[in-house]
């Protein structure tokens, strides 16, 4: 197992985020974590990276505690919620990827022409070409922002990759382009990707498995099975809106939108 | 060499306006991208609770202001990282109260103060050796502290999440800017003064922004401001028998606004006819 929690349990300023949490990720599996608002997911994400500390319970991440000593934290790519950045924040479209090599460069030492080298590989691997490359991020569309950002989180030995609702404020062709793209990724680097969503139809189309939380799993299985299953209705309420829609086979044809 | 530069006294001013223009431009630069320009004014308001602590106990007041200054930064930091307060409420209070704290201490010294004007205001004249060498070991540990981790400062500038997940530091270096930025205050609080030192230490980076789309550029434009502010500024106050430290800023303001008024993104914007971002 890449990623394990048992009975991890979070409180965020007086409130239960997580409770008694149990999951396994294992390797080279893209799984996508769905759940109303407020359901802890991102709150999940962050306690895999270390940056929240759970009430009680273990997290293990490649084997190690993901804050302290040992942590994997140079292996794992993060791409937080979309936010609202200045959009003259004076750095390069490469800088930005470049901004993602500092846990493979280590404190006090200096970027060397190999890690500017990994960062026009990682370009390349999201579809950006060479000439972007020198533009400031601030003049990219929003859909090209993401592609950088998801850049920044491929180093070279980026082996968990967790997406923190990424396709967020994109249009349909660039939400459908993003997800073709990570799942391509993931199979052409053998990743294993951790993708927090509320876009239920389009992950259950791309993903191996789902997770449904809200506070506490309440399912974690096959797409099919759980987009077919009542939990879904437990979770979001029955305010769902169910058509036919080709391309999301693995939801046994149903597609489910919130 | 020129008439005003024959003198020692201004000899040694002009090295430590160049020296003080300097750190304040690679200090700008993150102080800028850190949103921490309210910072820097509270910090350099509150070196006044300092000095007066200083003039109290009978030591030297640079050195008591550099403890008060750090221990100020460090509390807006706690306080506000905390989340128990917003950052410029806690700054909002503390620089008041330190400037407080400072003029009741001052009342209670027996006495004039003679050296609270140069305090208030600066003195870059009256910069002695020991001033100097004082500027130059700070500017020099400030310095090598910003270019050791300025990576990993520059991904806390544009998005401390993502910088956090990877890893880095954010809290531990974000202190260290704090405190890089109390010790560049203290600093330049006797070039300056208490009221005006924390111009330079927005004006340089700001003026770079203004010019450039990349770090690269802001940075050499930020360190260039602060040189030619300073050494201008001084000349200048020289020439028409102004007070250098007022007159700095004012050169500093100068530069600034003429890159406000050239400025390529702002031209770019007009021509194409987009609402400010």
């Amino acid at each position: 197992m890449i990623v394990t929690l048992e009975n991890v349990t979070v409180t965020l300023s007086g409130c239960r985020v997580l409770e008694e949490v149990n999951l396994d990720f294992r390797e080279g599996i893209f799984t996508g974590i769905i759940g109303p608002n407020g359901a802890g997911k991102t709150t999940l994400l962050k306690v895999i990276l270390g940056l929240v500390k759970p009430d009680c319970g273990k997290v293990t991440v490649f084997g190690a505690p993901p804050a302290g000593r040992g942590n994997k934290r140079h292996v794992i790519g993060y791409l937080p919620q979309r936010q609202q950045f200045d959009r003259r924040f004076p750095v390069s479209v490469l800088d930005a990827v470049m901004m993602g090599q500092v846990p493979c460069i280590g404190p006090l030492r200096f970027p060397t022409k190999w890690h500017r080298e990994a960062a026009r590989r990682s370009l390349d691997l999201v579809g950006l070409d060479g000439e972007i490359a020198h533009r400031q991020i601030g003049e990219l569309s929003g859909g090209q922002q993401q592609l950088v950002f998801l850049a920044r989180a491929l180093c070279p030995h980026t082996r968990l990759l967790l997406l923190d609702e990424p396709t967020a404020g994109l249009d349909l062709v660039a939400q459908q382009r993003f997800y073709t793209l990570v799942r391509n990724l993931q199979q052409e680097l053998k990743l294993t990707v951790i993708l927090v969503t509320h876009d239920l139809g389009t992950v259950a189309a791309h993903a191996d498995e789902l997770v449904c939380l809200n506070r506490r799993v309440y399912a974690h299985g096959e797409p099919g099975r759980i987009m077919a299953s009542p939990v879904l209705g437990r979770l979001f309420g029955n305010n769902l809106l169910t058509r036919k829609e080709e391309g999301a086979s693995t939801a046994n044809g149903r597609m489910v939108c919130v | 060499m020129a008439e005003w530069f024959a003198y020692d006294f201004m000899q040694r001013a002009l090295v430590a306006g160049v020296v003080a223009g300097l750190l304040c431009g690679l200090v700008s630069f993150f102080v800028v991208l850190k949103r921490l320009a309210f910072v820097g004014a509270g910090i350099s308001h509150s070196a006044l609770g300092g000095v007066a602590i200083g003039v109290l106990l009978g030591v030297n007041p640079i050195l008591a202001a550099t403890a008060f200054c750090t221990l100020v930064a460090w509390a807006i930091g706690l306080v506000s990282r905390k989340g128990e307060l917003y950052e410029d409420t806690a700054i909002g209070i503390f620089f008041a109260t330190a400037m407080a704290f400072g003029i009741a201490l001052l009342s209670l010294a027996v006495g004039y103060y003679a050296d609270l004007f140069s305090f208030l205001f600066g003195s870059i004249l009256s910069v002695t050796q020991t001033d100097l060498i004082l500027l130059v070991v700070t500017g020099v540990a400030v310095a090598a502290f910003l270019l050791l981790f300025f990576k990993e400062l520059l991904f806390i500038c544009f998005d401390a999440e993502a910088a956090s997940a990877a890893g880095v530091p954010t809290g531990l270096l974000y202190y260290g800017l704090l405190t890089s930025l109390a010790l560049t205050v203290v600093v330049t609080v006797k070039i300056l003064g208490i009221v005006l030192a924390s111009a330079l230490l927005v004006m340089p980076a700001a003026t770079g922004y203004e010019l450039c789309k990349n770090f690269r550029g802001l940075l050499a434009v930020a360190a260039a401001h602060g040189i030619i502010a300073a050494a201008a500024g001084l000349w200048l106050s020289y020439r028409l028998n102004l007070p250098s430290g007022a007159t700095i800023v004012l050169c500093a303001a100068a530069l600034f606004f003429a890159a406000f008024v050239l400025s390529p993104h702002r031209r770019a914007r007009r021509r194409t006819h987009l609402p400010s971002a």
